[in-house]
């Protein structure tokens, strides 16, 4: 990790230090989230990214540029985001806050919209996670995709080299797991996983009381199907978000057909 | 031969021996190629005939009989409705009269010409609407294709049945396969029915020499008349973004509005290859269309594709990925399947093909499922757009064939001809079907009022060509009643209707039908549907 005063002298601005997530460090400089890529080539990272420019919605993170940064005597690719201030659903689930049903249309159709969005850009997200999606101003209402479309740099190698990447396997769709060719259709399988979790405070394929014990078992629940969820929700949004964790990639939808089935309700 | 009334029932064309089965029997009006192993109306496909097996013969193609003519239909004014694809209403196309199904100029129309100006009334057929229109999500589209006889019977037919039945929002559609007639051909024959939303020139990639299925196979003449044909790559090795051009292009040139990737067929042996490589010639139609030219993805596939859950999950998640094309044209190969104009009875394809249109569906995509005859028309209940039909077995189905030998030398049974019946939603024996329209009342079996069959009630002798114009009518009333309800009533509509063939198969006096020609997949259809 970076020293802070390094971080600051190379942006000419006082940061704060965010987090450090698959690809390297993120800070804060003024309204910008700076992200600092640790181990990946300028070529490989902007090629990458060249789609995130073409994307401009309120439920995707700004891309503000990509540049070069020298810190200790090395350069980095660093890439500029707005800073999406209110947290991150992950903050928000370890605070014990969960998404309240008054709230949930408007959530799940944020994380749509803002998938559907990467989508028509060309781009995959691959790396939905509780820490990749924030919630502006706090607000449930406004989900904002985080940390775009870098995940095709993550690779089994790495994850095993870095495992706080592990938790990404979670959220991961089966053919994901399975080392298998990703599409569309996994991304849609993780805001189905995590509108679930921040329904219920619980992971789908992890029943209360039955910890994972490795990723067989997670595929096979996968197979079996989500842990239900509560009774107060809607029946046809009960059966749109378990449609959306098949393990068949087709039967999950597109983000638009399922934003379309969320706009009937 | 069977009697109606007095009235001897045979084929118009009378008797022509076949010489056996390599050889062909020219046409005046066919070119000097063999135009394939095409079954026209009205004939068996082959059958057993004692203990002796024959084989297939080679029938000619557009076998008009030049002195049959037509009984006009009106001698009052041209109705007409303008062709929406020419934007500004300048061509209208003849729906009644002696020119019926031709395209004329709207300025230049005749003044005792009666031009449509509205589309409200039943009386009023709407404009023939453009590609996109007829393919956008809830409309329903039946494509007929091109037979290989009574060809010319088409316009006329895809006409009439524009003017009756456009108010329900059918929409019309026509193809024809352009390695057989050369782009000049099918650019004439596309063109000459006005009536038609949609026009098809399919590159029938799975004909091309080394497909895996090459049925029908192109013959030498024809291979070498379709540039794209000669230059097809080899089984398993990829197309060249320029062939693939080639083939677009061709399309382009013999007329087509709807512009198809080549549709080899598909390798179940390979799926992601496959897959891949279809992709890839998608990305080069979509890259190559213009203008008011709408692109489909054209896949060809063995029925296991449908059938095998891996198989078809694979495809089903490529087709969902694939958002940057709105159409879907899908020709599945069904297993054999012995009665004439049978429809597929296997439960697992149908719940393939459910699966398929309940995607589709989903997606708001167009799925168009070519040579499928009723059972595409089935598949309208789970949201399938359009399918694919004709007047001939062919038309109406893509399927394994029974391999039938025959003695050199040997006298072919006489042809069965046959009638589309739709209270029946099935194909029986005119025999069979005088026989029912005769002896029960119309409130069991209802007489067809088509103009087609009220000439053919006029007629001296059953004319197979006018029941082929009535074939084509019919499954264009039937898709009418599908087109007319709101998609969410389209599948009690249809279950509806299969209920009622049902029973009223259930109530025909003992006999009425032959073993042969007993509607087996209605049973399948009535408990899929349930």
């Amino acid at each position: 990790m970076f020293h802070a005063d390094d971080v600051a002298a190379a942006f000419g601005g006082p940061v704060t230090y965010l987090g450090t997530g698959s690809f390297g460090e993120t800070w804060r400089l003024g309204e910008q989230a700076i992200k600092i890529i640790h181990r990946e080539s300028s070529e490989r990272v902007a090629r990458e990214v060249e789609g995130l420019g073409r994307v401009s919605h309120p439920n995707v993170v700004h891309l503000l540029g990509v540049d070069q940064a020298a810190l200790a005597g090395t350069d980095f690719q660093v890439l500029r985001f707005e800073f999406v201030a209110g947290g991150d659903l992950e903050t928000a689930l370890d605070s014990g806050r969960l998404l309240p049903l008054e709230d949930l249309l408007a959530f799940l159709t944020g994380l749509l919209s803002g998938v559907a969005a990467l989508h028509d850009a060309g781009v995959l997200h691959r790396d939905l996670k509780p820490g990749n999606v924030g919630l502006r101003s706090s607000v449930w209402a406004e989900p904002v995709i985080l940390d775009l479309g870098l995940a095709r740099l993550l690779d089994m190698s790495s994850i095993t080299a870095y495992p706080a990447q592990v938790g990404s396997l979670m959220y991961m769709a089966p053919e994901q797991l399975l080392g298998r060719r990703v599409r569309k259709a996994a991304d849609i399988f993780a805001v189905g996983v995590l509108t679930r979790l921040a329904l219920t405070g619980h992971h789908p394929f992890e029943p209360p009381g039955r910890p994972l014990q490795d990723i067989s078992q997670l595929l096979r629940n996968i197979e079996t199907g989500p842990v239900d969820l509560p009774l107060e929700v809607p029946e046809p949004l009960r059966a749109l978000l378990t449609r959306m964790v098949s393990p068949a990639e087709h039967r999950r939808g597109s983000a638009a057909s399922c934003l379309r089935e969320v706009a009937s309700l | 031969m069977s009697s109606r009334g007095g009235i001897a029932v045979s084929d118009s064309r009378g008797s022509h021996p076949l010489e056996g089965p390599d050889d062909v029997l020219a046409s005046e009006t066919a070119s000097d190629e063999d135009l394939g192993n095409e079954e026209f109306a009205g004939v068996d496909e082959g059958f057993a005939y004692g203990d002796e097996e024959f084989a297939y013969g080679e029938f000619p193609e557009d076998w008009d009989d030049p002195d049959v003519q037509d009984v006009p239909e009106s001698e009052g004014p041209d109705l007409l409705a303008p062709v929406a694809d020419a934007g500004d209403g300048s061509r209208l196309v003849v729906l009644s009269g002696p020119r019926v199904g031709t395209i004329v100029d709207g300025a230049s129309s005749e003044s005792s010409a009666q031009s449509v100006t509205s589309p409200s009334a039943r009386l009023f057929p709407r404009p023939v609407a453009t590609a996109a229109a007829a393919l956008a999500p809830g409309e329903v589209l039946m494509v007929v294709h091109r037979p290989g006889t009574y060809a010319a019977r088409l316009p006329h037919a895809l006409a009439r049945a524009h003017s009756d039945f456009s108010y329900t929002g059918l929409h019309l559609g026509v193809s024809a396969n352009l390695p057989r007639r050369g782009e000049a051909d099918t650019a004439s024959y596309l063109a000459s029915c006005g009536a038609a939303s949609v026009r098809i020139a399919d590159p029938e990639g799975y004909a091309l020499p080394g497909d895996l299925v090459e049925d029908p196979p192109l013959t030498t003449p024809q291979t070498a008349k379709t540039p794209y044909a000669a230059d097809a790559p080899a089984v398993g090795m990829p197309a060249s973004a320029d062939w693939n051009r080639q083939v677009i292009r061709s399309q382009r040139a013999a007329g087509a509005n709807v512009l198809l990737t080549p549709g080899r067929t598909l390798d179940h042996n390979n799926p992601t290859a496959e897959l891949d490589e279809a992709g890839q010639s998608l990305t080069v139609l979509l890259d190559e269309v213009t203008g008011t030219e709408v692109p489909a993805w054209n896949l060809t596939l063995r029925a296991n594709w449908l059938i095998d859950p891996s198989l078809r999950n694979q495809l089903f998640a490529e087709l969902v990925d694939r958002d940057d094309v709105l159409v879907w044209h899908i020709r599945v190969r069904w297993p054999v399947n012995s009665k004439p104009y049978g429809q597929t009875l296997q439960t697992q394809l149908l719940e393939g093909y459910q699966e398929l249109a309940e995607t589709a569906r989903q997606e708001d995509r167009a799925l168009l499922l070519p040579n499928t005859g009723l059972t595409g028309w089935l598949c309208l209940a789970w949201g399938a757009a359009g399918f694919g039909t004709g007047p001939s077995q062919a038309t109406q189905a893509w399927k394994d064939k029974q391999i039938m030998r025959s003695k050199k030398g040997s006298p072919r049974p006489p042809a069965v001809q046959r009638h589309h019946a739709s209270p029946l939603l099935h194909t029986i024996s005119v025999a069979s079907h005088l026989n029912l329209d005769q002896t029960l009342p119309d409130t069991t079996y209802p007489s067809c009022g088509c103009t087609f069959c009220e000439q053919q009630r006029n007629a001296p002798t059953w004319l197979s060509e006018l029941d082929a114009s009535h074939a084509i009518y019919d499954m264009a009333r039937l898709s009418a009643l599908v087109a007319a309800e709101p998609r969410q009533r389209r599948f009690a509509l249809i279950r509806r209707l299969v209920a009622e063939a049902e029973a009223l198969h259930d109530r025909l006096p003992a006999a009425s039908l032959d073993v042969k020609e007993t509607p087996d997949h209605l049973q399948g259809w009535a408990a899929i549907l349930a």
